[in-house]
């Protein structure tokens, strides 16, 4: 920003006080606010009249995502006794209305008014005191002129937050800040005023004072960009999706206060140094997020910067349990990249060492759809080569920790997590990538190797802007399995994470199961595979989404013993000031096989098992474990089988080093949800005296016995080259 | 249908104007008794004069060592947590809180009130129950606050005693034979705000607590449902590192745990812990 001189500033202030003005203030002579006489729309409630035009919206408690059913008002009798009697119950004139009972609020949803903002920016103001419930300022856009929270996907939505300014008697400004009048061409369609969803019965709100005023400044053009160019393209308040700018409001959400944002950025200091449980995060909360989040508080300028800007520290925690939380935005401009899925590219990627190519790790087609709407059907085992010119892994190792919900502890263990989540982050995130298509059954040179360019911003561009494309194949997950090893389907969805069995060609018994999730089913399904004592056993854990300590336990003791003794202690950090106090092992070390005994074991967070059968019915069966996208009860079981006799673990890269228990966290701002944090750490040894001098696992995942990583010729012959090798060695009885 | 106190003022002026007005044959009637003017409100008091503040974002101080001040993982289709509170009746059986939010209440629009209502309540009796939840330990000296309200079954604001009938608050630390802290009421700062009371607990614990302690609210045999706000423990050394804030040293006496304190600890930690990834 330009340093104006003393005069001119003066009289750049001056000229700016009719703008300073806009905003409600409070007039002492009449004990409430005084509203600026040039807003586009002000709504008073002084009179039920000024309500009938507008619409009564209601959540649909019975729909599977927020929607509303909306009634217009045409009568003042309807809405007269919603009207409050004024003095502390209203902050601007005599009245205010009261809203929320039994889910309702109002919803503005005027073409006329939608219109006349279209061509610049605009910003919602509303005065509003919680008496049980807060209210929810909402602004929708859709190409749809009758989808407000209706039952599609909303084309994009701003939600108000409080601006700081409050009164003594607990009404709150709430603001959308400037807005864009169109997103991509789309206008706004509602404006709605809710109380929150999860409210309930008689809880209620006062409105007040709701204003719709014109902003100062030029709507953000959807000019091209990419992630690197984002900031010179789009401006301070543009963020990059699609390759094209658009308003960071609408992804990121509206931008906090000063004061507001120092204490979200304190609070989560307070999180990722003090409370958190993993010792290596907690190092990383000291060197990067507590100087980071500080910085961010003091100088972002939009919400991308601040919300994207504290995620991605909260993400250089590297703890895959510990995530800085979502924006309740449901839209195509979600910012963050959630669960894998083939997008517009049509196809998911996974890990392959392209032999063919040179050698080395790359990103390949595990699966491909024949229509995607990029309209260039990609084939299993294309190679990626490039995204926006630049190495794929380079771009992932920036791109990612900005969008991501979480990162693997251990960085080596991210080609695996990031290639299941790369379709989505393409589409979203970059503009164009360019693959290599080596014919299958050649080397790979000359006119067996083609070059393939998409434009991916286009077509994801047109497809948000203009709609599905008359045909295109349905989208699918990602998984990093290239083939899976079961191909039996699954039993009936019981709640818990199923567990699948068949014979192999090697005379073995696979399983294939994605994590720990269950209780009875799960615990006798892997009873009965290892109650017998079976002689081969590939378990196939490649997708390991983690589940329960209990579960791992059960497991543990089917196949290890005490003839190879291990075991487990885990436990919270000691302090806030001190992670691991002298006293740390000695406390809590007895709370391995004890825990619900003591209170201190409570207390401290602290567990543990150590082996403890004389003959484990699986101590003898051969497994081949299956490791890729691996993360917590799926770090703690290969760590506990590692080493044991007969077993080896087969994996690309090591698990993601995530040891402890998980723990959500309450949602520290408006339209967020909260985030999580891992409250433990856990040390490995043979028994509790090596526990004491064994490191904090955590940030180191499970390295695999056997390196082995999906050939690309592989790939092209359609074989799996992970199955391959650990099929081979069950079947050979080499060591 | 109710009237507004502004239409109902001029509804009452009109029948005294017409009350105290000449007939037509230039009598002055008699004003109506007071019966009949019993349905006419008084004019409304004058609010007290507004101010302008700065809200805050959450409810409480961000180093506060209590994970969820503001009852977010409280309720019905919330998952508990590290940090959660967690309640508990007489046979210690684990209740569900409900939770509102109440922009006149201390904790403002940063986070809920936590509503304590034993089953079986009515406006003059019920059962005692015990609301909790741990917190990270370390160097002191700590500030421990928090903020008590009560109402009757329907949710009208009423008198709150602090004693075994009405609520009491106390920090204890982590040890079965360990003390207890009991907070005092502030009655300086005392907040009336729309209709209802709030008494502000307070103590100073000047020693460290280094293996942490449980924050338990216990609410008593009085009747009614209690009201939780804002509650905080901080240590002093990390508000050092804040804006620094003025603390009211008060009286903090120290006890032996209950054996209902070390019973609802035990039932506390029941969490069956996840090793899952964040999403």
């Amino acid at each position: 920003m330009k340093r104006l001189g003393v005069a001119s500033g003066l009289l750049a202030a001056l000229a700016l006080s009719p703008r300073a003005q806009a905003r409600g203030e409070l007039d002492p002579g009449t004990n409430g606010l005084r509203l600026s006489k040039d807003s586009v729309r002000t709504y008073d409630f002084e009179r039920a009249e000024s309500v009938v035009g507008l619409q009564r919206a209601a959540w649909l408690k019975s729909a599977s995502f927020p929607q509303v059913e909306r009634t217009p008002i045409v009568n003042a009798a309807d809405v007269a006794p919603l009207l409050t009697g004024g003095g502390e119950d209203a902050v601007e004139g005599s009245h205010a209305i009261r809203l929320g009972k039994d889910g309702a609020g109002l919803a503005i949803v005027d073409a006329s008014l939608f219109a006349e903002l279209a061509g610049g920016r605009f910003e919602v103001t509303l005065w509003a005191r919680a008496d049980g419930t807060a209210p929810q300022l909402s602004v929708l856009y859709d190409r749809d002129p009758e989808n407000v929270f209706g039952a599609s996907a909303q084309f994009a939505s701003v939600r108000g937050v409080r601006t700081g300014r409050e009164t003594s008697d607990g009404w709150a400004e709430y603001s959308t800040g400037p807005l864009d009048g169109l997103v991509w061409g789309v206008p706004v369609r509602g404006i709605v005023v809710l109380p929150s969803y999860y409210a309930e019965g008689e809880q209620s709100f006062l409105l007040d004072a709701l204003e719709i005023r014109k902003a100062e400044g030029a709507p953000v053009a959807p000019l091209a960009c990419t992630e690197q160019t984002a900031l010179a393209v789009c401006g301070a308040d543009g963020d990059c999706m699609y390759g094209h700018c658009v308003p960071s409001t609408v992804t990121w959400g509206v931008l906090p206060s000063l004061s507001q944002r120092r204490e979200i950025a304190e609070r989560w200091i307070q999180f990722g140094t003090r409370l958190i449980g993993d010792r290596n995060a907690s190092q990383h909360g000291e060197k990067l997020l507590k100087p980071g989040a500080r910085m961010l508080a003091e100088t972002a300028t939009s919400s991308r910067q601040f919300f994207g800007g504290l995620n991605r520290l909260v993400n250089l925690l590297r703890d895959n349990h510990t995530s800085f939380g979502s924006p309740a935005n449901y839209t195509s401009f979600a910012p963050q990249v959630h669960e894998g899925a083939s997008s517009v590219l049509g196809a998911c990627f996974g890990v392959v060492d392209k032999d063919l190519l040179g050698g080395g790790l790359a990103y390949a087609v595990f699966r491909a759809t024949d229509v995607p709407a990029t309209g260039v059907p990609l084939k299993r085992g294309d190679v990626l080569f490039a995204i926006d010119g630049r190495d794929p892994k380079e771009w992932v190792d920036e791109v990612w920790p900005q969008v991501a919900s979480t990162l693997p502890n251990d960085p080596a263990s991210d080609w695996g997590p990031s290639a299941n989540s790369l379709s989505r982050l393409i589409t979203t995130r970059a503009s164009a990538v360019t693959f290599v298509r080596c014919a299958p059954g050649t080397s790979c040179t000359g006119a067996s190797r083609t070059s393939i360019t998409i434009d991916v911003a286009s077509a994801a561009y047109q497809l948000i802007t203009g709609g599905v494309p008359a045909k295109t194949s349905p989208s699918f997950y990602c998984s990093q399995r290239f083939l899976d090893s079961v191909t039996v389907a699954p039993q009936a969805d019981n709640g818990e994470d199923p567990v699948t069995t068949m014979p192999g060609s090697a005379g073995e018994t696979r399983v294939q199961f994605d994590g720990f999730v269950g209780e009875k089913s799960w615990q006798a399904s892997m009873t009965g595979i290892f109650g017998s004592g079976p002689a081969r056993v590939l378990m196939d854990a490649r997708m390991g989404h983690g589940g329960y300590y209990t579960t791992v336990e059960h497991l543990f003791h089917l196949l290890r013993g005490k003839s190879e003794p291990i075991g487990v202690v885990s436990m919270g950090r000691g302090t806030y000031d001190l992670a691991d106090p002298p006293w740390l092992l000695q406390r809590f070390g007895t709370c391995s096989d004890a825990r619900g005994d003591m209170w201190s074991c409570f207390q401290g967070n602290a567990n543990g098992f150590f082996a403890k059968e004389a003959s484990p019915p699986g101590a003898a069966t051969r497994i081949a474990w299956l490791n890729t996208y691996d993360v917590s009860a799926n770090d703690f079981m290969p760590r506990l089988l590692k080493g044991r006799t007969g077993i080896k673990i087969f994996a690309p890269h090591p698990t993601s080093g995530a040891f402890g228990a998980i723990s959500s966290l309450p949602a520290l701002w408006t339209g967020w949800s909260g985030g999580s944090l891992q409250v433990q750490d856990a040390r490995f040894a043979s028994d509790l005296a090596g526990a004491s001098s064994a490191r904090w696992e955590s940030g180191h995942g499970v390295e695999p016995d056997v390196l082995v990583v999906e050939k690309l010729s592989d790939a092209l012959a359609g074989v799996d080259t992970i199955v391959e090798a650990a099929t081979a060695w069950l079947a050979s009885g080499n060591p | 249908m109710k009237l507004s106190l502004v239409a109902v003022s001029i509804a009452s002026l009109s029948a005294l104007s017409v009350a105290c007005g000449n007939d037509d044959d230039g009598k002055l009637r008699r004003p109506p008794a007071p019966a009949d003017l019993a349905t006419a409100q008084p004019p409304p008091a004058a609010p007290p004069p507004r101010t302008m503040v700065t809200g805050n974002a959450l409810p409480t101080s961000p180093v506060n060592l209590i994970a969820d001040p503001g009852f977010g993982l409280v309720g019905a289709g919330q998952q508990a947590g590290f940090g959660s509170f967690l309640a508990f009746d007489d046979s210690f059986t684990q209740l569900t809180l409900t939770t509102t939010v109440e922009s006149r209440s201390p904790a403002g629009f940063g986070g809920a009130v936590a509503h304590v209502l034993a089953d079986g309540a009515t406006d003059r009796a019920s059962t005692p129950i015990m609301v909790l939840t741990s917190f990270q330990g370390g160097a002191g000296p700590f500030h421990a606050k928090v903020w008590v309200s009560r109402s009757t079954v329907a949710g009208a604001p009423a008198t709150l005693t602090i004693g075994a009938k009405g609520m009491r608050a106390s920090i204890t630390d982590e040890t079965p034979d360990g003390e207890a802290f009991d907070l005092t009421p502030v009655e300086s700062a005392t907040r009336v705000s729309g209709g209802r009371t709030w008494t502000l607990l307070r103590a100073e614990i000047t020693k460290g607590l280094g293996y942490g302690g449980f924050f338990v609210v216990h609410t008593g045999t009085g009747g009614g449902q209690f009201l939780i706000a804002a509650p905080e423990i901080v240590a002093q050394p990390l508000v050092d590192g804040l804006v620094s804030t003025h603390s009211t040293p008060a009286f903090v006496r120290t006890r032996s745990k209950t054996d209902a304190e070390r019973t609802a600890i035990l039932r506390y930690r029941s969490q069956r812990q996840q090793l899952v990834p964040a999403r």
